[in-house]
């Protein structure tokens, strides 16, 4: 199978025109509930790069000699092998935030991003493109994720990163922190961006 | 020691991870079937039978292999990889057997099996197990009410959005995943509601 | 035949050299994550027994505050801090770790104790499972600052030595804010730590005495 455009293209499509949360609404699982800081929506994003563009290096790398029949185990040990990588990286260096992640970190493996981007792409692609495709499909990812955090910490906490932004009159959206707060932003963030571009988003029915 | 950390009956548990801790619309885990999947009743019902069963069977097995095989070896940072693998190898064994023994329920199941390796309350519900110190039966119940949880979300949402689509008439944006979110949300608050059930028994 | 062969060997290979992989950067930040533990559980320490309330930054000088201020004994198979003034001399309170079944799981918290045993200097709630934004709010200040100061002279007539109840409704000087929509962890915070409290003037505090 050919390289579907030049390393740029690859880099760039998963930002926005494939972005896996607006176009398929994929993988947002394991980060959304922790999307009421930004801080450590920040940890989460970094580790699901870092997990994401490794596992399709990786994966290219060793397309030519996995069996086909085992590809999806081997997957799933390269996968969880950078998740613990991670899981220990942040252990040991951001031990605040490693705590308030709990089980979260764990289930990068389980984002279907990862083994979807794996699958679809890095099986068939040198490592170089597969790279750039892992890291502008967990960047774009990212982005939205980023966005909705920014949001929910503003209005549930009044706060970003920490630092208290809005005054002290201001009456805290409790229903941010919370569960539903999570599901309606990205609901409404989905329906802005897909009713402004909808050329780009189209659902094939 | 005097602190027995066991105290949580089993009932309360089975009833709170169904309803108060929703594995769905409070800790986020399996979404993205519960996004793709949820446009008919009948699939979710088939999607969701698989799921109870794989969640209980698969906490249990997990528990065991961790608690006998991982702890005594001190490995248990490799818990993350022992987990995917027996829950990819376990579906792949139900898969066979079900393809083998029981055809019929095979052509109802078959599809959605392969779906639930990456559906990431399975391997939540385990990773919560190990957290939280259940003990074999908790696991299971857990497991089990949990996998329960999963699938009344997903047939609720997937009832209400069968009759958003022939009534309602959507702003384009809004449909698909949009309307699914939002529908999600308002279940999830409604969820919140059950919070005080729990204590009356 | 020798596709399977193959397979099983790929496999076993790829396994080995990640497992390898992992286990070597593991190996290299053990010591770099059981330091952040210890700090941790310090800063809980000195936090409980009101030595220090603010964080600090500096991992070398919290550990030397710690050593100035803190010392340890095991009482009961039970390790108690002992918190000294500022001259390293008096004691000013006893700490211990207490932990209890939560709603969801396991709840651990740090006890300080004042130094002639009358009173709480405060309560830290470090490590717990509960709903976010629900029971996990134990960890929030004005529920933990709720308790400093608690008398533990009286008992009430169930040999409690403090009740949580509803936010809003009438309060005594023992009786404090339960966590709204989170009945089941407040439950289970006040059962365990009126018993912990209890198994520490009834058996540790006796003990302590006389060592000291």
């Amino acid at each position: 199978m050919p390289i579907a455009g030049s390393n740029k293209q690859i880099l760039t499509k998963g930002l926005w025109i494939e972005n896996p949360v607006l176009r398929h609404v994929l993988g947002i699982c394991s980060t959304l509930a922790v999307t009421n800081l930004v801080i450590n929506t920040l940890v989460m994003c970094a580790g699901l790069i870092f997990t994401l563009a490794m596992s399709c290096i990786t994966v290219s790398a060793m397309r030519n000699y996995t069996p086909d029949r085992i590809r999806m185990m081997v997957q799933m040990l390269i996968i969880s092998s950078y998740v613990i990588i991670v899981d220990i990286l942040i252990k040991a260096y951001l031990p605040e935030i490693s705590v308030a992640l709990g089980p979260y970190v764990g289930l990068i493996i389980t984002n279907c991003i990862v083994m979807g981007r794996c699958e679809a792409f890095a099986r068939q692609n040198p490592p170089i493109p597969s790279m750039l495709d892992g890291l502008g499909t967990a960047l774009g990812y990212s982005l939205v994720l980023l966005i909705i955090s920014v949001v929910r910490e503003t209005l549930g906490f009044g706060s970003i990163m920490g630092f208290t932004i809005m005054p002290d009159s201001f009456e805290r959206w409790t229903i941010m922190i919370m569960a539903p707060g999570a599901f309606f932003m990205l609901g409404i963030f989905i329906w802005i961006v897909r009713a402004r571009y909808p050329h780009l988003y189209e659902e094939k029915s | 020691m005097e602190i027995s950390l066991n105290e949580i009956s089993l009932t309360t548990l089975f009833f709170a991870a169904i309803f108060t801790n929703n594995i769905l619309l409070t800790n986020f885990l399996g979404l993205c079937p519960h996004i793709a999947l949820s446009r008919d009743l009948k699939s979710s019902l088939g999607l969701g039978a698989a799921v109870v069963f794989v969640t209980t069977s698969t906490s249990v097995l997990n528990h065991l292999l961790y608690y006998h095989i991982l702890i005594p070896l001190h490995l248990e940072h490799f818990r993350f990889v022992l987990f995917i693998i027996v829950i990819a190898s376990f579906v792949q064994l139900v898969e066979m057997i079900i393809d083998r023994y029981f055809p019929r329920l095979y052509i109802m199941l078959g599809i959605f099996l392969p779906l639930i390796t990456v559906n990431c309350a399975i391997l939540g519900i385990s990773l919560f197990m190990v957290i939280r110190d259940y003990s074999l039966a908790q696991a299971m119940v857990y497991g089990a009410g949990s996998g329960i949880g999963w699938m009344l979300a997903i047939t609720l949402v997937a009832s209400i959005r069968d009759k958003i689509q022939s009534t309602a008439n959507l702003p384009r944006g809004l449909e698909g995943p949009g309307i699914t979110l939002i529908i999600t949300g308002l279940l999830s608050l409604a969820f919140m509601a059950f919070s005080g059930m729990i204590q009356i028994q | 035949m020798k596709k399977t062969l193959y397979s099983i060997l790929y496999m076993f290979l790829i396994t080995f050299c990640f497992t390898a992989l992992v286990s070597g950067i593991r190996y290299l930040n053990q010591e770099k994550i059981e330091q952040n533990m210890a700090m941790r559980r310090q800063a809980v320490i000195l936090s409980a027994l009101n030595i220090s309330s603010q964080k600090i930054d500096s991992a070398a000088l919290q550990m030397s505050l710690y050593n100035e201020r803190i010392k340890q004994r095991q009482i009961l198979d039970r390790d108690i801090y002992i918190g000294l003034d500022n001259e390293g001399q008096a004691i000013t309170g006893y700490a211990f770790s207490a932990s209890g079944q939560g709603f969801w799981g396991p709840i651990s918290c740090m006890i300080g104790i004042s130094g002639d045993m009358t009173h709480l200097l405060g309560i830290v709630f470090y490590e717990n499972t509960e709903t976010p934004g629900l029971g996990a709010r134990i960890t929030e200040d004005w529920f933990q600052k709720q308790f400093t100061g608690l008398s533990l002279k009286n008992k009430n007539s169930s040999g409690n030595f403090f009740t949580l109840s509803p936010a809003g409704s009438e309060k005594t000087s023992d009786d404090f804010d339960a966590i709204t929509g989170a009945t089941g962890t407040s439950d289970a915070v006040e059962k365990f730590l009126n018993r912990e409290l209890r198994l520490f003037i009834n058996r540790i505090a006796p003990l302590l005495i006389k060592e000291t």
